[in-house]
């Protein structure tokens, strides 16, 4: 379930119009939340309000051994919050959690608010002060006194710099971390400092295709590309780190369905992972992944999957509405050639031989711009669908043949609360072993020899998280 | 301050400015929620009361 302060944080960068899928932190995010999907560990209650259009507060308990919790609040002035927030009573359930995530880093750029934001930017500059809008953030931990404080300022249309801090009341913790990324020009560059380690760091992701454009099996086609890369040093110790990833995302030429292919390679570790998820169909989405380390020769297979629910008595109006009106006209192309927009006044001023020529271009192209706008609308229609598919629960699930273990999460509403209970099982007993004889090296009054080897499978977490917001 | 040789600054200033740090982490610590919450009240137009910005429960 996601955090209510993360939400706040995705509604600024949407208002705001910053594409936070577009940099190489999350190139392989479709991927880890199919499969390394967060599970709650312990029974924890959030609590959040809304003070004003721009002021945020959150109370959250956890109940662990013993009671701890946090108090968090949270300050912007982005223009139209309310527009993009809503409490737990109205957000739906694939805006509470993460899904699979089709990453489109040009459609975001050539997306409807962008493009009016851009055309404000050039028409006058007040529009300039919509976009350079902060974010101040802080949570207080009980009963640790750890500070954690965040500020998001969007510097001007291509620079976001953000600032994270820790600190402990008794200056044992003290880390600061400062992020900057420019996108430009199809490309994301991120120059990164922590002071814990000292360590400065440096990522790219570069996008290939700028544009829909045409591909060889399918007439329209909307796949996207990346290219990205990380470099680190840690300055206090001289560690560096370094890798490397592919991304490509497409969608099924028949169904319309997305699915996207990710490759990643760490030199350094010689570690090489691949990814395949794939939303395969209303309601259900799977992913896999195969690691490989070309040193060990060790591998793991993972396996991800989703299946959304919902209500079968509630109608669901607003997907049967079609799209296949508004796309007609959307393609640009096709309203070149298409007869009720040709200007019949302009026929007397065109020579015979070029309306000929107007005419056997329309006749012979005209098949295919067909066939390009229907295969648009069914890929458009899959995304419209789900979005306002009225779900009540989600069941995820994950398994690694390596760790042998299986991870449930459940999340849904249930009056007007967000609930998100999860269980991670181990079937081995080699890790079980290694757990019991950690706690044994750790606790003196057992003896070394006094170990228990467990004989079925044990839940190892489990936890429940109940959320609600106004 | 431990980290600096001992010509650059002298042991008396090197305490002061680990003084002078140590009062503005412990500022810094504590009042960044109130300049957070300061920031809200002032910003927003129709200023809620206080209790409203504090309360995280929405009964309130």
């Amino acid at each position: 379930m996601l955090d209510f302060m993360d939400y706040v944080l995705r509604a600024f960068e949407r208002s705001t119009s910053w594409n936070r899928d577009n940099n190489y932190e999350n190139i392989t995010v479709t991927s880890d939340t199919l499969i390394n999907f967060p599970i709650p560990t312990t029974f924890k209650f959030q609590s959040s309000d809304r003070a004003s259009n721009n002021t945020f507060n959150t109370l959250e308990i956890t109940a662990h051994k013993q009671v701890s919790g946090s108090l968090a609040y949270l300050y912007t002035d982005a223009i139209g919050m309310d527009k993009y927030i809503r409490g737990s009573q109205m957000r739906t359930l694939q805006d509470a959690t993460d899904t699979y995530r089709h990453i489109q880093p040009f459609f975001a750029k050539q997306s409807q608010d962008l493009s009016e934001v851009r055309n404000n930017l050039q028409s006058n500059n007040n529009a300039n002060n919509d976009i350079c809008r902060s974010l101040y953030y802080g949570r207080i931990y009980y009963p640790t006194s750890i500070l954690e404080a965040m500020v998001v300022k969007r510097i001007n249309f291509h620079n976001q710099l953000t600032i994270k801090s820790l600190s402990s009341a008794n200056n044992k913790l003290n880390v600061i971390f400062v992020n900057w990324q420019k996108y430009k020009n199809e490309n994301l560059q991120e120059l990164t400092f922590s002071s814990d380690g000292v360590l400065c760091g440096y990522r790219f992701l570069h996008n290939f295709m700028s544009s829909p454009s045409k591909f060889n099996s399918a007439l329209y086609n909307n796949a996207s590309f990346s290219m990205g890369g990380e470099m680190w040093l840690g300055l206090s110790t001289l560690t560096p780190g370094c890798s490397t990833s592919l991304r490509y995302c497409t969608h099924a030429a028949n169904t319309g369905r997305p699915l996207t292919l990710t490759l990643s390679w760490n030199p350094l570790f010689g570690h090489i992972s691949s990814t395949y998820s794939a939303r395969t169909s209303m309601s259900t989405t799977f992913a896999a992944r195969y690691d490989f380390n070309l040193y060990s020769t060790d591998s793991n297979l993972s396996f991800g999957c989703e299946f959304w629910r919902k209500n079968s008595t509630e109608s669901t109006d607003v997907n049967k509405t079609p799209l296949k009106e508004e796309n007609q006209n959307h393609h640009h192309v096709v309203s070149i050639f298409d007869e009720t927009d040709y200007n019949k006044n302009d026929e007397k001023n065109i020579p015979e031989k070029q309306i000929k020529l107007l005419n056997d271009i329309t006749h012979t192209f005209s098949s295919s711009l067909e066939q390009m706008d229907k295969e648009k609308s069914i890929i458009e229609d899959v995304e419209h669908k789900f979005n306002n598919e009225n779900f009540t629960n989600v069941w995820k699930m994950a398994t690694s043949l390596r760790d042998r273990n299986i991870r449930m999460l459940w999340e849904g509403k249930f009056k007007g609360f967000l609930l998100s209970a999860g269980t991670e099982i181990f079937l081995t007993r080699d890790y079980l072993n290694s757990v019991i004889r950690y706690i044994n090296q750790n606790d003196s009054t057992i003896n070394q020899t006094d170990t228990v080897t467990p004989k079925t499978p044990s839940p190892i977490s489990f936890g429940l998280t109940i959320q609600y917001s106004t | 301050m431990s980290f600096l040789p001992s010509f650059i600054l002298s042991d008396e200033s090197k305490e002061r400015l680990t003084k002078f740090f140590n009062l503005t982490h412990t500022v810094a610590h504590y009042g960044w929620i109130p300049f957070v919450l300061y920031l809200g009240w002032t910003q927003t137009a129709n200023k809620p009361n206080l209790l409203n910005l504090l309360s995280p429960l929405p009964s309130v």
